[in-house]
């Protein structure tokens, strides 16, 4: 965590040292790391029944590829050897290469993350259709045995939610826009920063290949006890959540210093957008939660490779339950706030009209935050004794009041306004609808009769998406059509955005309200194989499923033309008034010529409302404009 | 003024309808307890209650929001091509509009949780006393992976199987039902070490409870219908929490019969076995 | 935002305070570790003592304290401009750092000799909580090496010694859990 003090006077910088490209090098340290460390647990704890590889082998062997991968990356040479007094080499600050090398401008960065997530996204997203597909027939198909299946889920919501869903918004569009939004010329930590998302692909490719050590069941949540006796391939989940929680650990701190400190002339905190809010109040949730699940999947972890009995019936059964949904429920809201903060980011904008009672929109997501950590045990409604229902199932009731707050903003916004119905939106009042349903579902789940029969059935399947992909994805989608012109100086066409926003919500609807009806009516989680009356119904929501991704292939496809052929726009074409809009597009190095200073709210609209952003330089320079 | 007359007057009117169009969804169940689906014991009832009356509370709450969006999308909307201008109103907020709101989501957030929730719960405690189940058919329930096992200790059935060798459950309709839930039992050889997680569910009756390692924990319910999985296969046993590979299959039979027919049964099962 | 007394003044006015103070964020972020650990120890074992040695727990207590001493004041030894004094320092930290990493070594060799069972609920705890602890001690061990190297390269100046405050505030830390491990474990 070193700093990058400036060093008196110009040291002379030295040539790039990487003879070659760096994620190259990285691979091959890692495979050097892998192979030593290996190497060295099957010397000091040989096994009888495997000579090369052992579970502590392939334990301290993905730390030392860890290590190996991060220092080939550039690690050593941008951040060991600086920190120990060598003077740090040249950054690549332009082409397309700069993206798959090791970066320090937090616009790279963010976009490195984005790019991340979408590629987790489509993986994910492409296990999800064969789940679908399995689920067409009642019996065996795709994946003969169930452990196949069940490996797939556990992939599919282990990356959905480690690497799209708390990273997506967070560290890409949050690494992206917020020192923009609070005119900053750079984060706070960049060099770790720069670091952390190196972090995502070893994630990624360690859950994915996971199944390889041996197949695991568990779904996403490594319930134990049944992880202790589960295939090992539930090693690599733990350590890829661990470097993915390690990587959204690192964007917390750094942008919530950000935030803090870095924040421009003027910025106070009546002031700072609402986006900014949100990645606030989320980091802060990262930064408590985060280490608390990290430490429960290397006790996880420990359990399974050491002969313990920390999560067993000789040890605490539900302990790890209890541990995980500790961290498991903020998670959801680590997932929406930002989701929500981006509703009220774009209304205003859109429709020209000042953000209605602002203090309370705020207030909702700090609320949400605070409660958050009081709600974790209503995903164990069945498995407590009957009189601890009561008071988990009050907070969780509770909860909904800040998370309402939200729409509260909203829809006092809209009222009177002159909405301008365009693709971004539309898909935030998708994402309400959707979110307002998976809200409304939650009432029923956190019912503590209904949710005896409910719990574990496809109605919780259903709610989840709901909130998920209904609050989230499509709030994503939102701000990536809001901010394409930000990134990219052009913009996408009215069409195909419209034609895109409206398929996705009619399929996605289609698909997840399905889950309500197959979970009243008996089927349950983590089949492969289920009874045949239910059938028919799972053949049509795995067609509406297909659509589904197709409509988020065509979006993708959509944004990806627009980001590189799409027709120029100029500068501020929504007319918006917060900072990020106030340099052009795309944004030049140090984001700003010169630092603006804020005089007024960003969300106030209205005749004789004056400008909220000055440039004291540029107009002392030109007293005429 | 005018937009907002018409706006709540287009809410009570779709407000109205739905719930409605909700009684009629509700009514046109067989037994008038909704789409719940699981009512066929005195718990499932429960359940169906406070699931109706929560779609109830969620009608007016789910059209005030969705018209809100459709209305600003028809009546707020600046037309296309129109010049980008400011809303000629900038209310930035309304004491009235915001207190009522907080007000009224902590009220119904109050509602719901004390009824159907506490009262519901309450129906379930008191339906989970020993002494408001009067001479209940004992049965324990081992479930181990992968396999339900029951039997029945006050008729001398270790193991109930049916013709095909399978585990099944057989209840007499309208008499309580002690449900034992364990992870193993004197009957068979187990390694407690590696005991999972299980969820003794059956979707006809409309209520699950997990079994935990090491812990022995207790379900009182009454069927309350004649069913049995080949003719309503909701009325099963199925295991609801994952448990390893073999967790799809983790599920077993289900009869519910009359007193004198379980007699016969039970007296069969005996010799049989 | 002025700041007064940072070195770092650039347009936005970020200062060594503000780096202190995220610095201080990540530490938050890794006692949340420290805390999992007690309520596990509490969780599974309840609040059985196991069978490892007093007297070593003392030793180590005893040693963590001196070396995190030294650590923070080889920062007063650049306020008197006495780089020499620095290097000294440090590296008797460090080499304390690894005696106390070998007495845990010992502890658990011990404990092994003295023919426990290994799954022990109150022993199974305590290798968990001592070994995350070893990890954070490499690490710390790893950046105080890391600030002697650059305090023999480049030198801290009495308004410059950001990285080795970091990194003492880093072994502060770690002696600090290493103290809350020692009350849980040893003595509640």
């Amino acid at each position: 965590m070193a700093q990058p003090l400036p060093k008196g006077g110009a040291a002379p910088v030295p040539k790039r040292v990487a003879p070659w490209p760096p994620v190259l090098r990285a691979f091959l340290w890692a495979g050097i790391g892998f192979v030593v460390l290996a190497a060295m647990a099957a010397w000091l704890d040989p096994s009888p029944v495997s000579p090369y590889l052992t579970a502590v082998g392939s334990v301290t062997g993905w730390f030392g590829a860890l290590i190996g991968w991060l220092l080939g990356i550039g690690g050593y040479d941008y951040v060991v050897r600086p920190m120990m007094g060598y003077p740090t080499p040249r950054i690549r600050t332009s082409g397309w290469r700069r993206y798959f090398e090791y970066a320090v401008d937090h616009k790279v960065i963010g976009l490195q993350y984005l790019g991340a997530s979408t590629g987790t996204f489509l993986i994910a997203g492409l296990i999800a259709m064969a789940m679908r597909f399995q689920l067409m027939n009642y019996r065996p198909t795709l994946f003969h045995y169930p452990q196949d299946y069940l490996n797939a889920v556990g992939i599919h919501g282990t990356l959905m939610m480690f690497t799209v869903a708390t990273v997506a918004m967070v560290g890409g569009l949050g690494n992206y826009f917020v020192p923009l939004m609070i005119g900053a010329r750079e984060t706070m930590f960049p060099k770790a920063s720069g670091l952390s998302i190196w972090l995502v692909p070893v994630g990624v490719l360690t859950v994915s290949m996971s199944p390889l050590l041996g197949q695991w069941s568990t779904g996403w949540r490594g319930y134990e006890p049944l992880a202790a006796s589960d295939g090992s391939g539930l090693l690599y989940y733990y350590l890829g959540v661990f470097a993915l929680t390690t990587s959204s650990l690192i964007v917390a701190i750094n942008l919530t210093s950000t935030i803090l400190f870095k924040r421009t002339k003027g910025m106070t905190w009546n002031r700072l957008p609402l986006f900014a809010w949100g990645i606030l109040t989320v980091s802060l949730l990262n930064i408590i939660w985060l280490p608390e699940i990290q430490t429960t999947f290397i006790l996880g972890m420990m359990d399974k490779v050491m002969p313990l009995n920390l999560f067993n019936v000789f040890g605490q059964p539900l302990g790890y339950e209890y541990l995980f949904w500790l961290f498991g429920h903020p998670e959801v809201y680590i997932v929406v706030i930002p989701a929500l903060a981006i509703w009220n980011e774009i209304i205003p904008v859109m429709g020209r009209k000042s953000l209605f009672a602002r203090p309370i929109a705020v207030l909702g997501l700090v609320f949400v935050m605070l409660l958050s950590g009081m709600v974790w045990a209503h995903h164990m409604f069945t498995m407590m004794r009957f009189s601890e229902m009561l008071p988990f199932s009050f907070f969780t009731e509770m909860i909904s009041i800040p998370t309402g707050f939200a729409y509260l903003a909203v829809i006092g916004t809209l009222w009177n306004s002159r909405l301008r119905l365009t693709t971004p939106t539309l898909l935030v009042l998708m994402s309400m609808f959707n979110f307002l349903i998976g809200g409304l579902t939650g009432l029923f789940l956190a019912d503590v009769p209904a949710n005896l029969q409910l719990h574990n059935t496809f109605f919780v399947v259903g709610h989840f998406h709901f909130t998920i992909i209904g609050g989230m994805v499509f709030s994503w989608m939102a701000a990536m059509y809001y901010w394409l012109p930000k990134f990219s100086g052009r913009t996408y066409s009215e069409f195909w955005g419209k034609l895109g926003a409206i398929w996705v919500f009619i399929a996605f609807n289609a698909t997840f309200l399905n889950f309500f009806i197959l979970g009243l009516h008996g089927m349950n989680r983590w089949v492969s194989a289920y009874p045949k009356y239910l059938q028919p119904e799972n053949f049509w929501t795995s067609i509406a499923a297909y659509l589904l991704g197709a409509g988020f292939g065509i979006n993708i496809i959509h944004i990806v033309w627009a980001w590189v052929k799409g027709p120029k726009v100029k500068e501020n074409p929504w007319g918006a008034k917060t900072l990020e809009w106030q340099t052009t597009s795309p944004p030049p190095a140090k984001n700003f010529e010169e630092l603006p200073v804020v005089v007024g709210s960003f969300y106030t609209y209205g005749k004789d409302v004056p400008d909220p952003v000055m440039f004291p330089v540029a107009q002392e320079r030109a007293p005429g404009s | 003024m005018g937009s907002l007359l018409v706006f709540g007057l287009l809410w009570v009117v779709f407000s109205l309808l739905g719930e409605w169009g909700a009684t009629a969804w509700i009514n046109s169940a067989p037994d008038g307890t909704g789409p719940y689906f699981g009512t066929a014991s005195n718990l499932g009832v429960v359940g169906a209650h406070a699931f109706d009356f929560l779609v109830w509370v969620a009608v007016p709450i789910f059209v005030f929001v969705v018209l809100m969006i459709i209305y600003a999308m028809i009546r707020f909307r600046s037309k296309p091509g129109e010049k980008m201008t400011d809303a000629p109103r900038q209310t930035r907020n309304n004491k009235v509009f915001v207190g009522s709101w907080i007000l009224i989501s902590i009220v119904i957030n109050l509602l719901v949780w004390l009824h159907p929730n506490a009262s519901g719960l309450e129906q379930v405690f008191a339906a989970q006393l020993p002494k408001n189940n009067p001479n209940p058919l004992v049965v324990d329930v081992t479930a181990r992976q992968w396999e339900w096992i029951f039997s029945y200790p006050q008729y001398n059935i270790t193991q109930s199987l049916n013709a095909s060798g399978q585990d099944t459950l057989y209840l007499p309709v309208n008499r309580p039902v002690k449900f034992v839930l364990r992870s193993y039992d004197p009957f068979h050889t187990y390694d407690t070490a590696i005991d999972v997680i299980h969820g003794f569910w059956i979707p006809a009756f409309g209520v699950k409870y997990d079994v935990i390692p090491g812990e022995t924990r207790i379900l009182y319910l009454t069927p309350t219908e004649l069913i049995s999985t080949e003719q309503n296969p909701m009325a099963r046993v199925q295991c609801s929490e994952v448990c390893g590979p073999g967790h799809p299959y983790m599920e077993a039979n289900l009869h519910v019969v009359t007193g004198s027919a379980f007699a016969a049964w039970a007296k069969q099962q005996a010799s049989g076995s | 935002m002025v700041v007064k007394g940072g070195s770092l003044n650039e347009e936005n006015g970020v200062g060594i305070k503000h780096y202190r103070a995220g610095f201080i964020l990540f530490l938050i972020s890794q006692a949340v570790v420290f805390m999992v650990l007690i309520a596990v120890r509490f969780l599974i074992a309840g609040g059985k003592v196991g069978p490892y040695s007093q007297p070593l727990g003392v030793v180590i207590t005893v040693v963590m304290l001196l070396s995190a001493w030294l650590a923070k004041s080889s920062r007063n030894a650049v306020q008197a401009g006495n780089s020499e004094a620095v290097q000294k320092r440090l590296a008797s930290a460090i080499w304390l750092g690894v005696l106390a990493f070998a007495l845990v070594l010992i502890m658990w060799t011990m404990v092994r000799n003295d023919g426990y069972s290994v799954t022990m609920p109150s022993l199974e705890v305590f290798w968990v909580a001592t070994g995350f602890w070893l990890v954070y001690v490499l690490l710390g061990l790893f950046v105080l090496f890391a600030a002697r190297s650059r305090g023999r390269l480049v030198g801290y100046t009495p308004d410059n010694d950001w990285d080795l405050e970091a990194s003492s505030h880093f072994w502060t830390f770690v002696t600090v859990g290493w103290i809350a491990l020692w009350i849980a474990f040893f003595f509640l």
